[in-house]
């Protein structure tokens, strides 16, 4: 059974090495917004912070093309070159020297928060914030993919409910990679919880017996119970179902209780005896 | 009162030893005898009053019972889940000196003859019975009970009760068995007479009580339904009465039966039945080696009781009435010992000193010795 999937902390297969490229891949996007919005949290804001501001949307307004090549059908045969040599020459979308230095002078008068670049290149991003901890997909969503976000954390809630089940069944000793339990062994399941019933309601022992008093403490019908509920069952030839049972050594046979949860070794270890005589 | 235990295995049986006063050996199993290996051990009671393990044997099954030779005071047999019965020197160390392997199941039982010491038996699961002789490896004889409903519907399910509180446990090989009514052919005892060296006894899951008589070139044989169908668990020959015996079950109570009276066999009457005798099913049933009115019962309420028999009087030699359960003031169970905390299935009474010292030991692991007649 893969083992990312007997996990049920959402966190841990979120860090997990499987999923750390997604983090990597996704990561830049949200931090930046998040750490965007966190710069532009006005609440106190510096006067330089705000002239700041005011001269940026004014610079970068006017500094913007008015035109795109692709909108502008009319007059695109004669003026073609003259803008593509003006964009080779002259990028529009450069910030002018006003604003790199509002901008500089804004950056050091902010000397303890980190300050995200402008740039798009993911290498240069921060490291990682604690709010960023959060789903992968959750993250995807959360940028504009278009799915709802309830119907995100129901899909969520499912499946961690799936996984908090499947846990429970380990648990249980129900299910296991290799516990589906043969012939033999309900068998003795069934027999163990028959004797559970049976002594937990004696019909011929009154009442006020002592040996209801001692079926409470007995060793033994806790075991039975224990094979009766999965959690103790026999153990099994090599665990081999395809190993002919008559041609193992008579050491290996089903000679040990064992525990379907840690399978360690249940009541009385098999110690096998040879079978010589004293001549 | 004296307590050994044996850590990790269950007592299935105990016997003093016909030769030492201060020896026991012990018939144990691990894992309650489901699963597992089982274990000789040889007690002695110490000066100090104290009980040792002098020796103790592994075997590669669980041991079911054990009977002491008769004939040697060093050897012991032991009947083995494997389908064999296998015979120690307690002076030799850690394997058999003889294996006696024709059973196909379980062996359930072993008993040495008390009177032809060169004979032992045995019962199994595969519903025989053998007699042995510690000298060859196969059987001298095999016997098979079949009572009328074997040999008329044997074909047929018989129709045996359940019983809720029928906690008879299959041993480990038995576990996989597709039918749980196959009890029935499981013998759980077999012994000789302690009278009649050709005598034997023997009971089994299919309420049928067995009489053998060794010297019938036919083997014919008288049963009788003891039990009204349920499993008879032990029977024991009376030591003072030879045409006496008495065989208890898993309807919790115990019958004594007299053989002159078996005429009608279906419709055997008892001669006294202790009904309700243990709240739960009885295991074991021994009469005194000192009285003829006593016998000694095990049982899977975890306890080991003392009865007197009251339908008869050794003095005045005549019936007196049945013996009450619930009459504990009285002469019915004279002594209770509740000291085990698991199934009690096996015990003996001592020959040897005062008379009415008896040992039991259950699958607590604990043996204990204690005096039944006191007070």
């Amino acid at each position: 059974m893969d083992s990312s999937s007997c996990s049920t902390n959402p966190v841990g297969q979120f860090l997990s090495p499987k999923n750390n490229t997604l983090l990597s891949t996704h990561r830049p996007i949200v931090s930046r917004k998040t750490q965007v919005s966190d710069h532009y949290n006005t609440n106190d804001a510096s006067p330089h912070e705000t002239t700041f501001m005011n001269r940026n949307n004014q610079d970068y307004s006017v500094n913007r093309p008015h035109l795109l090549p692709a909108q502008s059908q009319q007059g695109i045969a004669e003026d073609w070159a003259s803008q593509f040599s003006s964009m080779q020459i002259k990028d529009p979308l450069e910030f002018s020297q006003e604003y790199k230095r509002l901008y500089s002078s804004y950056e050091s008068s902010q000397p303890q928060r980190q300050v995200p670049p402008m740039s798009m290149n993911v290498a240069h991003q921060p490291l990682p914030q604690p709010s960023m901890f959060v789903p992968s997909p959750l993250r995807q969503q959360r940028n504009g993919d278009g799915m709802d976000i309830d119907s995100y954390f129901d899909l969520q809630f499912q499946s961690v409910e799936k996984e908090l089940e499947i846990e429970n069944n380990a648990n249980a000793g129900t299910a296991r990679n290799d516990n589906v339990l043969d012939e033999e062994q309900l068998q003795l399941q069934k027999t163990a919880r028959d004797i559970v019933e049976s002594c937990s309601t004696p019909s011929s022992i009154s009442s006020n017996s002592s040996v209801n008093a001692k079926f409470a403490e007995s060793k033994f019908i806790g075991l039975m119970r224990k094979i009766s509920d999965g959690v103790v069952t026999l153990k099994k030839i090599n665990g081999d179902k395809n190993v002919d049972q008559s041609q193992q050594a008579p050491s290996v046979g089903n000679n040990e209780f064992y525990s379907t949860v840690d399978e360690s070794v249940v009541g009385t270890p098999f110690y096998p005896v040879d079978d010589t005589v004293h001549m | 009162m004296l307590k050994y235990h044996m850590q990790g295995f269950s007592g299935y049986n105990v016997q003093y030893s016909p030769y030492f006063d201060n020896k026991l050996a012990v018939a144990s199993a691990s894992n309650y005898g489901l699963v597992g290996n089982g274990r000789l051990s040889i007690l002695d009671i110490a000066p100090n009053g104290q009980l040792i393990e002098t020796k103790s044997f592994l075997t590669q099954d669980c041991l079911f019972d054990i009977a002491w030779n008769e004939q040697h005071e060093k050897q012991v047999v032991v009947a083995q889940g494997d389908g064999s019965l296998r015979l120690f020197d307690i002076d030799l160390a850690k394997y058999p000196i003889a294996i006696f392997n024709e059973h196909k199941k379980e062996v359930m039982s072993c008993n040495w003859n008390l009177i032809n010491k060169t004979m032992f038996t045995s019962s199994s699961w595969d519903g025989t019975v053998k007699i042995w002789s510690p000298t060859r490896k196969e059987s001298l004889l095999t016997l098979r009970p079949t009572p009328k409903w074997k040999k008329h519907l044997d074909s047929m399910e018989p129709i045996i009760p359940k019983r809720r509180n029928n906690i008879q446990i299959q041993p480990s090989h038995k576990i996989n068995m597709p039918n749980n009514n196959n009890n029935k052919d499981c013998i759980y005892q077999s012994q000789f007479s302690p009278h009649d060296p050709n005598l034997l006894i023997c009971c089994s899951g299919d309420s049928y009580t067995t009489i053998f008589d060794l010297r019938d070139p036919y083997n014919t044989q008288r049963n009788f339904l003891s039990h009204a169908g349920m499993e008879v668990l032990s029977a024991d020959f009376n030591k003072y009465r030879p045409n006496v015996l008495a065989t208890a079950g898993v309807d919790n109570s115990i019958r004594i039966w007299d053989f002159r009276m078996l005429v009608a066999r279906d419709a055997a009457i008892c001669i006294n039945e202790i009904v309700n005798a243990h709240d739960l099913a009885v295991r074991k049933v021994v009469w005194s080696p000192h009285h003829s009115d006593i016998l000694l019962s095990t049982s899977y309420d975890m306890s080991c009781k003392i009865w007197n028999d009251l339908s008869y009087d050794p003095i005045q030699q005549r019936k007196t009435g049945k013996t009450n359960s619930l009459d504990f003031t009285g002469n019915g169970c004279r002594f209770i010992m509740n000291q085990h905390t698991e199934f009690v299935f096996g015990a003996d009474w001592s020959m040897w000193g005062q008379p009415g010292y008896v040992a039991s030991t259950g699958w607590d692991g604990n043996v204990f010795i204690w005096n039944g007649l006191r007070g």
